[in-house]
């Protein structure tokens, strides 16, 4: 299934960058985003469920830009362009060890409670509640600010479906800031 | 699946199935240490697994965002 158009997407981008550029450089994000080439995905794929959510094994996906400190490196949080990397994140990976790279949020809430923006500790409950099967060994993490989305969709998230398929994951629950 | 809070971005990413729900950017799953509230809204975004029947199935949760004082 032709999940989004690539070469419109790619025909249109230079121009808005070129003309977004000052704008972003200038912390005008409003501005900047009022003529981006939004891609919209003209339908939505469908897989059923195959068993009971009771049996499903649960992944995350969030965009608030996590990463494990010390051991994997942030997110660019200067690059106009911003990141399209991908970080893993382990299932056994305590929340204290994650800290935020993205410069388009208040981190307020977040940082107060992760669970705000990645709900891992809220799945491990429901998971014990039996409502879920259980979380997967690999969660993960991009950053929700990149302007380059024909990056996301080539090589950011062929990673994260390789890795789903790789551990059985029934489930991605994608979780935008 | 999906859990967002923006519906006129969740039209264009075109999930299979998402909940929306009305909280601010920064807390999607919703306030800081309302451990039973963010329980509720995963839990009801999920069960539209088992629910949805159909491509693109959109679903506006009703709770609300009530921070402890």
């Amino acid at each position: 299934m032709q999940i989004m158009d690539l070469a419109l997407f790619r025909s249109r981008y230079p121009r808005w960058l070129a003309e977004a550029r000052p704008l972003l450089e200038a912390a005008d994000l409003k501005g900047a985003f009022k003529t981006y080439p939004f891609p919209t995905n003209p339908a939505s794929p469908w897989t059923p469920l195959a068993k009971p959510l009771a049996q499903c094994r649960v992944a995350i996906l969030t965009t608030a830009g996590l990463y494990v400190a010390g051991d994997q490196p942030p997110f660019r949080v200067t690059d106009i362009e911003g990141d399209w990397t991908l970080r893993e994140l382990r299932n056994d990976q305590p929340l204290e060890g994650l800290a935020i790279a993205h410069d388009h949020f208040d981190h307020a809430r977040a940082e107060a409670d992760l669970n705000c923006v990645y709900p891992h500790t809220r799945l491990q409950e429901l998971a014990a509640q039996g409502l879920i099967g259980g979380l997967a060994p690999t969660h993960f993490s991009i950053s929700g600010y990149c302007t380059r989305a024909d990056q996301v969709v080539e090589h950011t998230l062929p990673q994260v479906v390789q890795r789903l398929r790789a551990e059985c994951t029934d489930v991605l629950l994608h979780v935008p800031i | 699946m999906g859990l967002a809070n923006l519906p006129e971005r969740v039209t264009r990413v075109g999930y299979p199935r998402a909940a929306i729900v009305k909280f601010p950017r920064g807390a999607t799953c919703g306030p800081p240490h309302a451990a039973e509230l963010q329980r509720q809204v995963i839990a009801d975004a999920l069960r539209l697994l088992e629910t949805a029947q159909s491509p693109g199935t959109l679903l506006e949760l009703p709770h609300r965002f009530t921070e402890a004082a």
